[in-house]
């Protein structure tokens, strides 16, 4: 034995020397390719192991003797089994080390019988190199078809069966073998077997089969058994088992027979007690692929029924097939049915390398449930002969969709054509845009008078559908809608259009068919695309060209080019400010209105200014401009035009003067129509005045504070909506785009129709953008969007980039009547009483004591005269009521200065009953513990008020306030230094956001008039008018009178 | 319980309607029994029955006894013979392949079931039958013809039929094999002409020596998916939890 084994040792180390690679075939090559030919037989008992013969088919002894030493076999040629030949008979072992070199026998010449003894050698190998391989042990004297039966039964009667009539204990012998994890191993077994099946030689010997593809695994396996490096760490993972009695005992005999790696003689055998062994064996067997699909010749276990989906033939009927086949579960193997039929005989069909016998018993019940769940195949199942039908194009959706998913659900295979995912950047629809129609009879916008280009001119275009490289007419897309059938052939692939999106496009800008598609649609609908949508190309005939050029300029909405900016501009544009205005004329140029929606402080109204100045100039102003305000901006629109823009002529309609007639019985309004540049007037003058206003051409029509016309329900609404205009601008600072309903009406306003109607806009928008506020609808919205809304916040990066840290706004508001008056009394009371030298104390005393009055006069009546101190008396009051209420709605904090403790309170008052909560007021009346607990309460941030009232005195000096980034001096202190260290609590180290100082002056009165010396001299500062106001009264008589003046036209608010 | 061997003919039914063949088919002769037999019959054919097997016109089974007899031999007649319709029945399957798929799929197409009641076939009990099998029944208990070790073996057969409906052709005397045979060359001759495969080719290149190269298919089970969870990760796997055995592929990929 020993002897034996280093012959084969050595036999197995020249292996490399003296065959090499491909040595078999080279010798053939020199024979004439005699081909060499093999099979196993299976001799009982199993444990001999068996014998393999090697001969050549037509080949002479001589040649086998040379093949013998070629192999380094020591056999000599005797009878073959088959009489054909002599033949070399092997050790079962030793023919599975011959038959498992590869290299040897690549390409050699080999009969079909050997052929499959070689393929079982390498599945052997794959199973071994895979682990797909498990021990196993049998009686020693036992056959091989007992053997090979028993991993089947042992593995599904999941048990034991015990041979009882040999007493409790019997010989065993150990032995690898297949496990049959892998399911694709086992297909191959059972393809090699169908093979085999087929060679008359092997033909009902197919147990020898299973016995070689035993030996081969075991041989390699025991070859491939390593002492684990690694046994504790693996046994500790291993749960904890209870062990029989003598099962260590067996489980070491049955270790030691696997590692026994003979090549010849019998394996050897040990005792163990049957129903120990099988139930190890059980063990072992579990979870294997052992079971009786192992032994399946009809193909079931490999096989399953497919069913193909063929489109049709280019320029037919448009008739699709389905086809039934059948089709390897592992391998490409596969066949339509119809070849089933075609063939004469049952008993087997051949496909691929299998074979399978009597197929139509499995494959007939599975087409008969596939019938179940789709129509097509039961209307395929009743023809004779079933392999195809018939489906036509409306019903391909259908089964693409519903009975395919079913079918691949019960367990069946479909094949749909290569179905090429169609992105949607690959679609196209394009716009040909052919002629732009004479202007519609009476439209709703018959009031955008003579603009260059009418948007609501109706076009004349056609579209068509582009996916990949195919074009699709638009009639041609209708009938892909119409029947549901949306697949298009484009280079070989089918290809599954979007139709829902394509649909949703087009629906888009052709939802108004009947009334005709406008070059407004057609621009909503090019611009709100996104980058997830379909995108539209449209192109222009010669004809259409206005409406090319619309578009177009209309894209470039948000980038206007610059042009001259109007010369009569008292002041200095922010580069953005000039944005500004070059976009409003850009609209001008479209004939379209915006809305300008800058944070409050950025300088909404002189770009406004601007612009319409520049109007102006270019004499582009076909009629007077209307701006309506707030009743207690009206002053500050009044200032700002003065200061920036005197060129402008302004009249204003508002107050009881308004309804004057002159000589020819001409109303104030007709007359000024005729001879200002802008018409100034309050919402609610508008109201009253309505008729009158709406009888005007107004060539631009400014809603300043658009929010008042945010309810379309509302008077003021309605009579905005009414007035004729060319051009319409809204001006808001509240952030408009997070109120949808409210951004229709203002839109609406400005460009009637663009957003849609309201219900369309509420179910297209509203829902969506508040559901998804990052959807595709709020991205879509806000592309829309971008050419008619221009909303710059402090916050945007390049904005910051042009203010200042600290920049200081002037809010200027006007008297209410009693205010003038009490003002005009006070004056006309200092200058009776004045004495006139300049040094006399008692003078000095009077003035500031005048000084202060007509400061509270300007803050509040009741200061002086008494009374409650209701908003409604005090113009000021109202207009920081409005400056507070856009920085509580944006989210920010601010500080309001007062020097009069009695105004403190009143403003706490206004603003508790106004927004329901009481700043706190910061005086020099607290203890300084309260002084600190408000301040750390105003600076902890929300939920405490967002606004912190301070005496500026006490306000003035050690606090940090850096929570508010708002300052608003609500009086003023003639004392740049005073008022800046106030202004410094909040423009402080640690301050993140830029502070924007509000200083707030009535018109017309000293307030202004010192206002503006101070601001001219503001370098001067502290050196011109020292630390307290005192130099006033240094002021001659001429300059004071000139400064204390009332100057009524101005200063005068009426009661709107 | 309907009896659904003879559909009714007045109600139309949808197309592609089927009856299911389950034991319930058998409720005519079920419904004739004794309840406590039938209860018996019932317990008795989950285990009791150990084996049948077909008899001319009959099926013959063993059914398991108590006490001094170990078991009774059982015989009762089948439900037709259809032996003298075999070339109309493989007509009409080679015609209708819904009917035979159905069949074979224990679903049975309802217009199947028109055509063999038409034809006076039967393929489950009808009352005539009820009659026969109360008389031809037999049972080596020597109790009534309906005992329960009858019953119990008509009871474990149907069961077995249900399972392997195409089985339901052998109930009726047909083989099962001859029967699809012929469907097969009935369907095959109606198409031939129209470019059937020759399968000899095949076989004779089959059988010829050639040079032995492995399948593209090997190299699929190689690296295949692995349902096993024995993905080699290391070098050595343990092939066996019990024996501690461990292996390693000397070998490079094959």
């Amino acid at each position: 034995m020993e002897a034996d084994n280093t012959v084969e040792d050595s036999h197995i180390n020249g292996t490399s020397e003296l065959v090499g690679v491909g040595n078999i075939r080279r010798w053939q090559d020199g024979q004439g390719d005699v081909p060499v030919n093999g099979v196993f037989l299976a001799q009982d008992p199993w444990t001999q192991m068996g014998t393999g013969f090697l001969w050549l088919d037509g080949g002479s002894a001589a040649q086998l003797e040379e093949l013998a030493l070629l192999l380094g076999v020591a056999s000599r040629p005797q009878p073959g089994p088959f009489q054909a030949a002599p033949a070399l008979a092997l050790p079962g072992r030793e023919f599975a080390r011959l038959l498992s070199d590869e290299e040897m026998w690549r390409q050699a010449v080999v009969g079909p019988e050997l052929a499959v003894h070689l393929r079982l050698a390498r599945l052997a190998r794959i199973l071994v190199q895979r682990a797909d391989v498990l021990p196993f042990a049998a009686l020693c004297d036992w056959g091989w078809r007992q053997v090979l039966r028993m991993p089947a039964r042992l593995a599904q009667e999941d048990g034991v069966f015990v041979r009882h009539d040999e007493g409790p204990a019997g010989w065993y012998a150990g032995m690898l073998i297949p496990a049959w994890r892998v399911g694709a191993g086992s297909a191959l077994y059972r393809a090699y077997l169908g093979q085999a099946a087929d060679l008359p030689r092997l033909a009902g010997n197919e147990h020898a089969l299973g016995a070689w593809l035993w030996v081969c695994t075991d041989w390699l396996g025991r070859r491939s058994l390593v002492d684990s490096p690694r046994v504790n760490e693996v046994s500790a993972r291993q749960p904890f088992q209870i062990r029989y009695r003598g099962e260590e005992e067996l489980l070491a005999n049955w270790r030691r027979s696997l590692t026994d790696t003979s090549l010849q003689g019998p394996l050897p055998g040990f005792v163990a007690d049957h129903w120990l062994m099988m139930r190890m064996l059980a063990l072992e067997l579990r979870d294997s692929g052992w079971g009786d699909a192992l032994f399946d010749t009809t193909g079931e276990a490999d096989w399953q029924v497919g069913f193909e989906l063929i489109p049709p033939i280019q320029d037919e009927s448009g008739t699709w097939t389905l086809r039934a086949l059948l089709v390897h579960r592992w391998f490409a193997w596969r066949a339509p049915l119809a070849e089933w039929w075609q063939q004469p005989e049952r008993g087997r069909w051949r496909i691929g390398h299998a074979v399978l016998r009597e197929p139509d018993r499995w494959f007939l019940p599975e087409l008969a449930r596939a019938a179940e769940v789709c129509p097509a195949v039961a209307r395929l199942l009743v023809q004779p002969a079933p392999a195809q039908t018939a489906v036509d194009a409306g019903e391909v959706m259908e089964l693409v969709n519903q009975h395919v998913p079913r079918l691949l659900e019960a367990g069946f295979a479909v094949f749909t054509p290569r179905w090429e995912h169609v992105d949607l950047r690959d679609v196209r629809i394009r716009v040909w845009v052919q002629r732009v129609n004479r202007r519609r009879p009476a439209g709703r916008r018959s009031a955008a008078m003579d603009s260059w280009f009418d948007v609501d001119r109706l076009i004349e275009f056609d579209w068509s559908v582009a996916v990949g490289d195919e074009e699709l007419s638009s009639e041609q897309f209708e009938a892909l809608v119409r029947e549901q059938q949306p697949y298009v052939q484009s280079g070989g692939t089918w290809k599954r259009v979007p139709v829902e999106a394509i649909l949703e496009r087009i629906q888009d800008f052709t939802k108004g068919v009947r009334a005709g598609t406008s070059v407004w649609d057609l621009a909503r609908s090019v611009l709100q695309a996104d980058d997830t949508d379909v995108p539209v190309e449209v192109s222009f005939s010669a004809e259409a060209a206005p409406a090319q050029q619309f578009l177009r300029s209309l894209a470039e909405a948000k980038a206007p080019p610059p042009r001259p900016l109007p010369n009569g501009f008292r002041g200095e544009l922010r580069d953005y400010q000039k944005h500004g205005v070059f976009w409003l004329l850009q609209l001008r140029d479209l004939g379209i209105g915006g809305c300008l929606a800058d944070d409050m402080g950025l300088g909404k109204t002189i770009q406004v200014l601007s612009f319409l100045l520049s109007l102006k100039e270019q004499g582009q102003a076909r009629g007077p401009h209307l701006l309506i305000c707030p009743t207690s901006l009206l002053s500050n629109w009044r200032a700002e035009m003065q200061r920036f823009t005197p060129d402008l002529k302004l009249y204003i309609h508002h107050g009881a003067a308004r309804h004057g007639l002159d000589e020819a019985g001409r109303t104030t309004l007709s007359r000024a129509v005729a001879t200002v540049d802008v018409v100034l007037t309050t919402f609610a003058t508008l109201v009253r005045d309505a008729e009158e206003l709406a009888q005007v051409a107004w060539d631009t029509v400014v809603a300043d504070e658009a929010q008042n016309i945010k309810n379309v329900d509302t008077k003021q609404a309605a009579a905005v909506r009414k007035l004729k205009a060319r051009q319409r601008i809204a001006l808001t600072g509240t952030p408009v785009e997070n109120r949808l309903v409210e951004l229709w009406a203002i839109m609406d306003f400005v460009n009637p129709g663009y957003l849609g109607g309201e219900s369309w806009f509420r179910r297209h928008f509203s829902g969506p953008v508040t559901a998804h506020p990052q959807g595709p609808q709020a991205r879509r919205l806000k592309r829309l969007l971008t050419p008619v809304l221009l909303r710059r916040r402090k916050t945007d990066p390049s904005i910051q980039a042009e203010l200042p840290e600290k920049w200081e706004v002037r809010d200027t508001a006007g008297l209410k009547s009693e205010q003038a008056a009490l003002y005009q009394s006070i004056v006309d009371d200092l200058w009776q009483r004045l004495p006139h030298s300049r040094s006399d104390m008692s003078r000095r005393g009077r003035i500031l004591a005048a000084l202060t009055r007509l400061k509270q006069v300007c803050d509040h009546p009741c200061l002086v005269a008494g009374g409650r101190g209701d908003v409604d008396r005090s113009g000021k009051l109202s207009l920081l009521l409005d400056l507070v209420a856009e920085v509580v709605e944006q989210g920010e904090a601010g500080l309001i200065f007062t020097q009069f403790r009695e105004m403190g309170e009143i403003i706490c008052d206004v603003l508790a009953e106004r927004f329901g909560w009481r700043p706190g007021y910061l005086h020099g009346g607290l203890r300084p513990g309260e002084r600190g607990e408000l301040v750390a309460r105003f600076q902890a941030g929300s939920p405490a008020p967002p606004i912190l009232v301070l005496s500026l005195k006490a306000g003035g000096v050690g606090l940090n306030l850096t929570r508010a980034n708002h300052v608003f001096h609500f009086d003023r202190w003639w004392n740049p230094a005073v008022e800046d260290q106030a202004t410094d609590r909040a423009f402080r180290i640690g301050q993140t956001r830029d502070v924007q100082v509000h200083k707030l002056v009535c018109s017309g009165t000293l307030e202004e008039r010192i206002d503006e010396l101070i601001a001219a001299k503001r370098h001067l500062s502290a050196a011109v008018v020292g630390e307290s106001e005192g130099w006033i009264t240094e002021l001659a008589d001429a300059d004071l009178q000139a400064l204390f003046r009332l100057d009524v036209e101005s200063a005068l608010e009426e009661d709107g | 319980m309907v009896n659904r061997s003879s559909p009714p003919e007045k109600e139309p039914q949808p197309a592609g309607a089927a009856v299911r063949f389950d034991e319930t088919c058998w409720q005519p002769v079920w419904a004739v029994a004794d309840k406590a037999v039938l209860r018996r019959a019932k317990a008795l054919a989950v285990d009791g029955v150990l084996d049948w097997r077909y008899e001319p016109g009959m099926v013959a089974a063993r059914v398991r006894g108590y006490g001094p007899i170990p078991e009774y031999e059982v015989r009762f007649p089948l439900v037709d013979n259809w032996q003298p319709h075999a070339e109309r029945v493989a007509d009409w399957f080679s015609r209708h392949p819904d009917w035979l798929a159905g069949l074979m799929a224990g679903n049975l197409p309802f217009v199947f079931l028109q055509r063999l009641h038409s034809a006076g076939m039967a393929l489950w009990p009808d009352d005539a039958y009820v009659a026969r099998f109360r008389a031809g029944a037999s049972c080596t208990c020597r109790g009534s013809s309906s005992c329960a070790h009858v019953l119990a073996a008509a009871l474990a057969w149907v069961r077995e039929l249900a399972e392997e409906p195409v089985e339901l052709l052998a109930s009726v005397g047909l083989d099962v094999g001859r029967t699809l045979d012929e469907v097969h060359r009935l369907t095959y001759e109606r198409l031939s002409g129209s470019g059937a495969v020759d399968a000899g080719i095949q076989d004779s290149a089959q059988a010829v020596a050639r040079p032995w190269q492995p399948w593209p298919e090997e190299e699929r089970v190689q690296v295949s998916g692995d349902e096993s969870g024995c993905r080699r990760t290391e070098d050595s796997v343990m092939l066996s939890r019990n024996l501690s055995l461990y292996l390693r592929t000397p070998w490079g990929p094959v």
